[in-house]
């Protein structure tokens, strides 16, 4: 079930967090985990390639909105795993708060005559 | 209270970027791993997995370079974000910040001025080849021993040279002056071949071009080089006249050569070989007595070359034409050049490095003390940063950031700091050793006072970045106000006060010891007057004057001339001016019915003046006994000489000296006594000095046996220095033209130029102790104004409740000035034992005067009363209602 791809070379400048900060809210996991998981949540309007997924992952943990550690994959391999922080998580609900107030704003400016 | 771990997450945080480079790769090989795994899950054969897996992730070392990117990105922005928040935080507490910088440039700037002095002694090479083989020889030799030691040796090769000669050059390419007078070094025609340097033009002296007839040669510094001769790079082979001489130039020595140079001697602008000749046997045995330098030979140890120098020093001994005393530099050692620069100056050494330690102990604590107090005061701050999401990394990377700001700027200004202290210390080191300092400051200055800054801030930020890493949130929130406002335990901060004050003590009385000696040495000869007198030191070439009756005519026709210049109301002339330090005007003298003890090594060393009959009149040196000098004292009257007071008391006891006669050990003659006058102090500082005599110029003899040659005309006059100083060049130059003339210098000045050192040293601690008695009254102030704003609440309560406002004033600054008086009870018999260092830095004042002592002692006690009061006196003109509301 895939979409068309090109879509995410216009993903909006902070959808990426957004949507990162999505997918590690429930619980952490791994750099492939998030990529799958937001696949999954975007019905696969978004596929997260590693090039943009890592520099993302790397500038959020040093921002203090994910914390890392080293954890056992599903298959017993050595993975790094990502949460949420207390800053992440705050920074998760003032994102979606702001994300509400520009999709309704576009939705009026377009449904505008 | 589990410290360790804390340390270590601190120091992963801080250190942690070596680490990020493997978590990366091994991060992204999983993700390409797990993707693989996927796939072959998904039914693709193994190979094909991997390839399609490399594709989709889309080139690893291109992920990992566009994290590093992001990661940079951000390690920046937060650093600019923790450095603008670091300089709000900091120029908002503008008192606080202004201490802490004045605590930190105080100690980094003492610091690095140390470090360059160090740096020049311990840490410099020297520009020798393979210094760590070069050695000096102590104490100084003859031309014969020294040539019989050098002929004997199989341990070492060696070199003598002269110390401290200079020479008149005439000759030179026109387009500069025609003369020059500049020092310069008679040298072992080995010498530079031992020292391993080669000449940027020409060559070195070969072997055997210290035999009289091949000796007509010189080489130049590349300063004289350039500054005399235009830097013609065919000066070689061309002809030079040196004091009279007629030499071939046959090398030019590299820009960075310097030789003697410290601890050997002054730096030379030339050098010519020695005139080494044995038939000559007074000069060759007696004339002057040399320093020699040696380089081991392979394998040899310094323990080998000590003990076959003193086993050849003691065959050269029935070598000499004259009796020398069977011990005569029996204790000569070998030692390294290196450890020859330290033994000479390690007195400086410890004591101005011990106190530059104590300065920067006492700003640390101070900073420390400061910082504590600071961070307690700003728990709430953090506690509520913490309580709305910034990590525990996060702030104590902010709160070391801080400290780190202010430590750079501490370091900044304490460089500025040790640039003058380094103007201040130059002086402070003998002769030559002061060159050196220059020589220290080099890139490794900075360096040093930017890792000082960068470990002061890391360490003092590290103490409250510690506590506040475990301490309970809830808990520091509520707790809130100043009332109960835990924090930094008081009783630390008192006893780093009293160690504060214990330290202080002690710097502070090593500078009042030196500021009552240099106040005593100010007293000395009361009857010198030395400000109206102009001085100028007349460089006679030795070939100008054929025969000792010429000079005489020069010298005396220069007096008189010079009397006669309008304004001038007396000459005279003399060969050693009094306070300038110059050994060139010590001589071995004999006393007439005192043989040579067995336990004395050589003749006593008397200061020679050679001086014209005025002499005593002009510089008002009071005759004592006997007679001054007369115009008849000439050539062909019988010898005499004066001595100073101290001088006869020394070797004639209790007894009459007049009439007692006198030998210069080269000279044959033998003079009379015919007056004893005052004692000028400075020649009885000078150390190995048994006494002072005067010679009449018509009669004198000075080194080498020669009528002495250079001689400094002085004059009264109230009339501007300059204008005489004119005067005395042009009649110079009319009497012997060609001849140099040097700086033409106050009596005053020359003066206080041979008081530059007691002076550099007394005010480098006055400085110092000035430097800790500041930090003290502030930490004093800072440790008061705390406890009297966390007891704010009990102080309102207690004058609410009718106390008197000098009760609570007295109770608070009691409780306080406990610690000051425990502290100065620490001091005072620490400085007992540390001062005794300084006994060879004092004159006239010993290292446990009880006046100074006492004097110190209120000081620090009124200092830090006066600190002390200033916070209780604020507190207390507080409404007392006011205080009570606080919360």
């Amino acid at each position: 079930m895939k979409a068309d791809a090109p879509q995410n070379q216009n993903l909006l400048q902070g959808t990426l967090d957004l949507l990162i900060l999505k997918a590690v809210a429930p619980g952490e996991r791994h750099g492939l985990g998030i990529s799958r998981r937001i696949e999954q949540i975007t019905n696969g309007t978004f596929q997260v390639k590693p090039g943009s997924l890592f520099p993302a992952l790397h500038r959020m943990e040093e921002a203090g909105w994910l914390a890392a550690s080293w954890g056992e994959s599903e298959n017993n391999r050595k993975a790094k795993y990502y949460r949420l922080t207390k800053a992440g998580r705050r920074q998760f609900e003032s994102e979606v708060e702001n994300w509400g107030r520009i999709t309704l704003a576009m939705a009026s400016a377009l449904a505008a005559e | 209270m589990p410290w360790a771990p804390k340390f270590r997450s601190l120091a992963r945080n801080l250190f942690h970027q070596a680490r990020v480079e493997q978590d990366l790769d091994n991060e992204i090989r999983g993700y390409v791993e797990a993707l693989t795994e996927e796939k072959i899950r998904s039914g693709i054969s193994p190979a094909q997995a991997r390839r399609e897996a490399l594709l989709e992730a889309g080139g690893v070392e291109q992920i990992k370079e566009q994290v590093r990117d992001a990661r940079a990105g951000a390690l920046v922005d937060s650093f600019l974000a923790d450095m603008r928040y670091a300089l709000r935080t900091l120029s908002a507490a503008r008192g606080f910040s202004a201490v802490a910088l004045l605590s930190l440039a105080l100690g980094i700037g003492a610091a690095a001025a140390m470090f360059t002095l160090f740096n020049a002694v311990l840490i410099r090479p020297l520009p020798y080849a393979n210094p760590g083989r070069l050695v000096r020889i102590t104490d100084t030799y003859p031309e014969g021993a020294a040539a019989a030691i050098q002929r004997a040796s199989r341990t070492m090769d060696l070199a003598s040279f002269t110390t401290d000669s200079e020479y008149n050059l005439t000759g030179l390419p026109s387009g500069v002056a025609a003369t020059a007078h500049v020092a310069g070094s008679a040298v072992s025609a080995g010498l530079f071949d031992l020292l391993g340097v080669r000449p940027q033009l020409g060559r070195v002296f070969r072997k055997g071009q210290n035999s009289p007839s091949h000796d007509r040669l010189v080489i130049l510094s590349d300063a004289l080089w350039r500054g005399a001769f235009h830097a013609d790079p065919a000066v070689i082979g061309k002809p030079v006249t040196v004091d009279g001489v007629a030499r071939t130039i046959v090398g030019v020595m590299p820009p960075n050569f310097d030789f003697p140079g410290y601890p050997l001697g002054s730096a030379a602008q030339l050098w010519i070989p020695l005139h080494l000749d044995p038939r000559n046997f007074v000069d060759y045995w007696a004339a002057g007595f040399m320093p020699l330098v040696g380089r081991l030979r392979p394998g040899i140890t310094v323990a080998q070359a000590t003990e076959e120098l003193r086993r050849l020093i003691a065959q050269a001994i029935p070598q000499f034409p004259y009796v020398m005393a069977r011990n005569w530099n029996s204790d000569a050692e070998v030692m390294p050049l290196r450890q020859a620069m330290t033994g000479d100056i390690s007195g400086e050494l410890v004591v101005l490095g011990g106190a530059v330690g104590i300065v920067l102990l006492i700003a640390c604590v101070n900073l420390a003390g400061l910082l504590l107090s600071r961070s307690a005061a700003r728990r709430k701050e953090f506690a509520v940063r913490a309580a709305v999401g910034a990590s525990r990394r996060r702030i104590v990377r902010q709160i070391v950031t801080e400290s780190v700001v202010l430590a750079m700027g501490g370091a900044g200004l304490g460089l500025l700091l040790a640039m003058a202290i380094i103007s201040v210390l130059r002086p402070v080191l003998p002769g030559d050793a002061a060159r050196l300092v220059e020589a220290g400051i080099d890139a490794r200055v900075p360096a040093f006072a930017a890792l000082v800054a960068l470990l002061t801030g890391i360490s003092s930020g590290l103490a409250p970045a510690l506590t506040i890493s475990r301490f309970d949130l809830a808990e520091a929130i509520n707790a809130g106000g100043p009332r109960t406002a835990g924090g930094a335990d008081p009783r630390l901060r008192r006893l780093l006060i009293a160690g504060e004050v214990a330290l202080t003590v002690v710097l502070v009385i090593g500078a009042g010891l030196l500021i009552k000696s240099l106040w005593l040495l100010a007293q000395v000869n009361p009857w010198l007057r030395a400000e109206r007198t102009v001085t100028a030191r007349v460089y006679l070439d030795r070939s100008h004057c054929a025969n000792r009756a010429a000079y005489i005519e020069f010298y005396e026709g220069l007096v008189r001339r010079a009397r006669t210049i309008t304004g001038v109301s007396d000459a005279a002339a003399t060969s050693a001016l009094p306070f300038s330090s110059d050994m060139r005007s010590a001589i071995p003298a004999e006393i007439e019915g005192q043989p040579l003890k067995p336990s004395e090594q050589v003749a006593p060393l008397l200061w020679a003046a050679a001086v014209t009959p005025d002499y005593f009149r002009m510089m008002r040196v009071p005759v004592i006994a006997g007679r001054a000098f007369t115009r008849a004292d000439g050539p062909q009257a019988p010898e005499v000489v004066l001595v100073s007071q101290a001088t006869a008391q020394h070797f004639w006891p209790g007894q009459n000296p007049l009439g007692k006669r006198v030998r210069v050990v080269w000279d044959r003659t033998w003079r009379t006594v015919v007056g004893v006058v005052a004692d000028v102090e400075t020649y009885e500082h000078t150390a190995g000095l048994s006494g002072t005599m005067y010679m009449p110029y018509a009669q004198s003899v000075g080194q080498a046996r020669q009528i002495p040659a250079a001689m400094t005309i002085m004059v009264r006059t109230p009339a501007d220095p300059a204008r005489i100083g004119g005067q005395l060049r042009a009649l110079v130059s009319e009497a012997g033209p060609g001849t140099p003339v040097g700086e033409v210098r106050t009596l005053e000045a020359v003066v206080s130029a041979s008081t530059s050192q007691p002076r550099s040293m007394t005010w480098l601690f006055s400085g110092f102790g000035g430097a800790a008695l500041l930090l003290v009254a502030i930490g004093v102030y800072g440790l008061i104004a705390y406890s009297v704003e966390q007891r704010r609440h009990e102080i309102g309560i207690r004058l609410a409740l009718g106390a008197v406002q000098t009760d609570v004033y007295s109770l608070v600054l009691k409780q306080n000035m406990k610690y000051v008086l425990a502290g100065l009870a620490c001091g005072l018999p620490a400085a007992l034992a540390l001062t005794r260092l300084m006994t060879g830095f004092l004159y006239h004042v010993s290292a446990t005067d009880p006046a100074t002592y006492a004097a110190v002692a209120l000081v620090v006690i009124v200092v830090a009363a006066v600190a002390g009061s200033i916070p209780c006196l604020r507190a207390l003109a507080r409404d007392p209602t006011e205080s009570l509301r606080v919360e």
